[in-house]
């Protein structure tokens, strides 16, 4: 992966939810960064990560995601990207009937991303990154929201992607859980060279680590170099936002 | 009172007709397009597959076995030695061994494994693929790449198939034998003669039969719960109305396959 490339590309793109569509984007995703998008509307936001992911292709506008164009790809090519694309979908829910060691297994075995031992080796590498201690062998009902989220994160990664999506990494997360998950996150960026696209309504995480931020708003949709930009911004949208996270939380300034 | 007019009535039946051929359809396409990805994702090769075949053959051939042995033995008492008290002052040897292959062997020892099989894992694979559709286990590895029918449904069909042949078999062979021998030890040792004759008794085209109708009951069984379980949507109410339309559906195409062969075999 070359620095300085696009990875995704999204020109004027509308997603669809609930059958219309959304104000466009306007977006490039650059090698290992942290992007987070926010927004008063949650399912909204869920439908631009899917069209950036080119899970579901653009109502509107063109969506170019490793040079390909995603209104144009088939069921096949779609699938074949989720190996570069990872995409982890809401409260991320793993397999109940497969323990946690065997759910992280199951989308490289299947894609057959390398040989056993080098899938087994390769799952507890990125466990042990999460520094907490559980057990990874149970089912997915015994664990902790934190193990289950993480869990569903590597899993992703067990498929080596350059982008990885997450809904709402924070959602039904404690405090512990997130003060644990945010740096991981982090580290995910500027180690394992991934970029990371959330949805998300965690603001001191944005103001820390995010180094984009796309608002999704009623009416449009902006998108921000790095948090001063977003706080600073007078769009009357964004403002009206900022103002009520601050209000929920006085400590983001 | 238009409700109970004829031409309201013969359109109830008409739609209905249309939605159970309509189903059928469904179902095949649905077991065609599964095998076909099966085959794409490099079949029993894949990892990840291999391990759901070999999952799903434990539960449903492995852990029945007690079940159908328990089965086997009660009909090779209640049916194959009653056949033999029944029929042997009147009947010959021939068409004494006849009887007990057409009817023990080939028709109630498939229709009754299919049974034990619906009821256990046709309602496990439904509610187990209900349940996961439902909370959107399924939706998680879809985002990451992974096909439904590779994954979730050929292995099962494949699965539920192997297993129904191969406890087919097994259940036949117990009930004659059980039969058999009870009837030996209950009222003449002579009747052991029948194990004798069964052997050549079977015709290959009646096994080749038992054998395509066994795996086509298997692919019955587990097609109409994949087809149910991952019609689950929002609502918990769905998983029991879905996993109980899988099992009517199933027992319903299951008799009117074995119906048609019986036919087909005359």
């Amino acid at each position: 992966m070359s620095t300085g490339e696009t990875l995704i590309w999204a020109e004027q793109a509308k997603p669809i939810y609930d059958g219309v569509c959304q104000p466009s984007l306007e977006f490039q995703l650059r090698p290992e960064i942290q992007v987070c998008m926010v927004g008063n509307h949650v399912p909204i936001m869920g439908s631009y990560l899917r069209m950036l992911a080119a899970v579901e292709a653009p109502c509107a506008g063109e969506v170019t995601v490793l040079g390909q164009r995603s209104s144009i790809l088939d069921t096949e090519q779609r699938r074949a990207l989720r190996l570069e694309i990872a995409f982890v979908a809401r409260e991320a829910p793993l397999l109940s009937v497969f323990n946690g060691i065997n759910n992280v297994k199951i989308p490289a075995q299947y894609h057959a991303v390398g040989t056993a031992d080098e899938i087994e080796q390769r799952a507890h590498e990125l466990i042990d990154e999460l520094e907490y201690q559980a057990d990874h062998g149970v089912l997915p009902a015994y664990m902790t929201g934190l193990q289950a989220r993480h869990l569903a994160i590597v899993r992703a990664l067990m498929l080596q992607p350059q982008v990885l999506f997450i809904d709402d990494p924070f959602i039904g997360l404690d405090n512990f859980a997130r003060e644990k998950l945010g740096p991981y996150l982090d580290f995910l960026v500027k180690k394992r060279r991934v970029s990371i696209i959330t949805s998300n309504a965690d603001m001191l995480f944005i103001k820390e680590y995010a180094d984009m931020v796309i608002h999704c708003g009623r009416e449009k949709v902006l998108t921000f170099e790095g948090w001063d930009s977003f706080i600073s911004s007078d769009d009357e949208e964004v403002v009206g936002f900022v103002t009520r996270e601050r209000n929920k939380c006085a400590s983001f300034g | 009172m238009t409700g109970f007019s004829p031409s309201h009535i013969s359109g109830v039946i008409g739609r209905r007709s249309i939605n159970s051929v309509l189903y059928v359809v469904d179902i095949v396409v649905f077991i065609v397009e599964a095998m076909r990805g099966w085959h794409r994702r490099g079949g029993f090769f894949n990892r990840a597959g291999r391990h759901s075949v070999v999952s799903q053959i434990i539960f449903s051939g492995v852990d029945a076995m007690m079940t159908i042995t328990i089965l086997s033995i009660a009909v090779g008492v209640s049916v194959t030695a009653q056949f033999i008290f029944l029929l042997q002052p009147f009947a010959t040897e021939g068409e004494i061994t006849n009887v007990l292959t057409q009817v023990v062997a080939l028709e109630l020892g498939s229709l009754l494994t299919a049974i034990i099989v619906t009821g256990r894992s046709s309602t496990a694979i439904a509610v187990d693929l209900g349940n996961m559709t439902l909370n959107q286990e399924v939706e998680g590895l879809e985002l990451l790449g992974v096909d439904v029918n590779n994954f979730f449904v050929s292995p099962r069909l494949l699965a539920v198939a192997f297993s129904q042949l191969v406890l087919a078999i097994y259940f036949s062979t117990m009930a004659l034998v059980v039969g058999i021998t009870v009837a030996a030890l209950i009222d003449n040792t002579a009747h052991f003669k029948y194990l004798f004759a069964l052997v050549d008794a079977f015709e290959p085209i009646e096994l080749v039969a038992f054998l395509i109708k066994n795996l086509l009951f298997g692919l019955i069984i587990g097609a109409t719960a994949c087809f149910h379980g991952l019609r689950v949507g929002v609502s918990r109410t769905e998983v029991p109305q879905e996993t109980q339309r899988a099992i009517v559906s199933g027992l319903t195409l299951i008799f009117l396959m074995d119906g048609l062969f019986a036919l087909m075999m005359r």
